[in-house]
């Protein structure tokens, strides 16, 4: 006989899906209290949502050239948190029935004035480089991104 | 008449990397699924290197506009949607590396090169 082995992040995406059996047998190994965290309250960091998506920490880009390797981490690190904020949910841009939302920053140079603005949604529409891998289930996850991963979203932005 | 020169001269993404100097280079340390989207941000940040005649965005200057494109996203007519600008705000995504001199460069970039903004929007 073979054991089971899962762990925590297949372990959350699977639960959803799973039958009340199959269910259980995660709660009985994880902990109830596990699977009922919100994505607001788990990802509060770079490692947990490295953690939240599997995804591997960030390349160190020497492919590119010196000065926009700083921009591509910094790009890699808004992906993958936006990834783990919406639990794995992959947009179709070409759904016009599904929202697709933004942070939108003031990005007026200065470090501490940097900040989110406000959060905006489109339908069909998408400004350049902001396309599906940036945008955000609904506006909450936007504005969690906008706030609590400033400092990642700004170097992006300026770097 | 074009307003700005490069946009004559740089009519292939290989213009661009010549007008650069920038290298074609390789993401195969990238995960797998992620590198059609870093590929083309690269390709599309060497682009607007190439069209912008050296400016770059001065985040400090609320008198300075800053054209980006904007898409229609439509699996049939995906292409520009139009040319916005902005003083010192920015969308997710689009950062001081794809910001333009000029609408009408904006508009170029979006238009001659459309497969690289399509990569960047969905890959």
């Amino acid at each position: 006989m073979k054991p089971l082995q899962i762990d925590e992040q297949k372990a959350r995406s699977r639960y959803k899906s799973a039958s009340p059996e199959i269910k259980e047998i995660l709660e009985d190994t994880f902990g109830k209290d596990f699977f009922n965290v919100s994505v607001e309250d788990r990802i509060n960091s770079l490692d947990d949502a490295l953690s939240e998506t599997g995804r591997p920490s960030v390349p160190d880009f020497d492919c590119v050239p010196e000065d926009l390797r700083p921009f591509f981490k910094s790009a890699y690190k808004c992906v993958v948190i936006a990834e783990a904020l919406n639990e794995g949910k992959r947009f179709d841009l070409y759904n016009e029935s599904e929202y697709r939302h933004y942070p939108y920053f003031r990005n007026n140079g200065s470090a501490s004035a940097f900040g989110l603005v406000v959060t905006c949604y489109g339908g069909t529409d998408s400004y350049a480089g902001s396309g599906s891998r940036l945008a955000f289930i609904d506006s909450k996850r936007a504005k969690i991104a906008g706030e609590k991963f400033k400092n990642e979203f700004r170097d992006m932005l300026s770097l | 008449m074009k307003k700005n020169p490069n946009l004559e001269k740089i009519q292939t993404v290989e213009d661009a990397f010549q007008a650069t100097g920038r290298p074609q280079v390789d993401f195969s340390n990238v995960p797998e699924d992620l590198r059609e989207h870093f590929e083309n941000y690269y390709k599309g940040i060497v682009l607007t290197e190439s069209l912008n005649k050296g400016w770059k965005p001065d985040w400090e200057n609320w008198n300075e506009p800053k054209w980006r494109p904007w898409f229609r996203m439509s699996a049939s007519a995906f292409g520009l949607y139009g040319a916005d600008c902005g003083d010192t705000d920015s969308y997710a995504g689009s950062g001081s590396r794809l910001q333009n001199i000029d609408e009408e460069t904006a508009e170029y970039s979006a238009t001659q090169f459309s497969d690289i903004w399509k990569g960047i929007q969905l890959g």
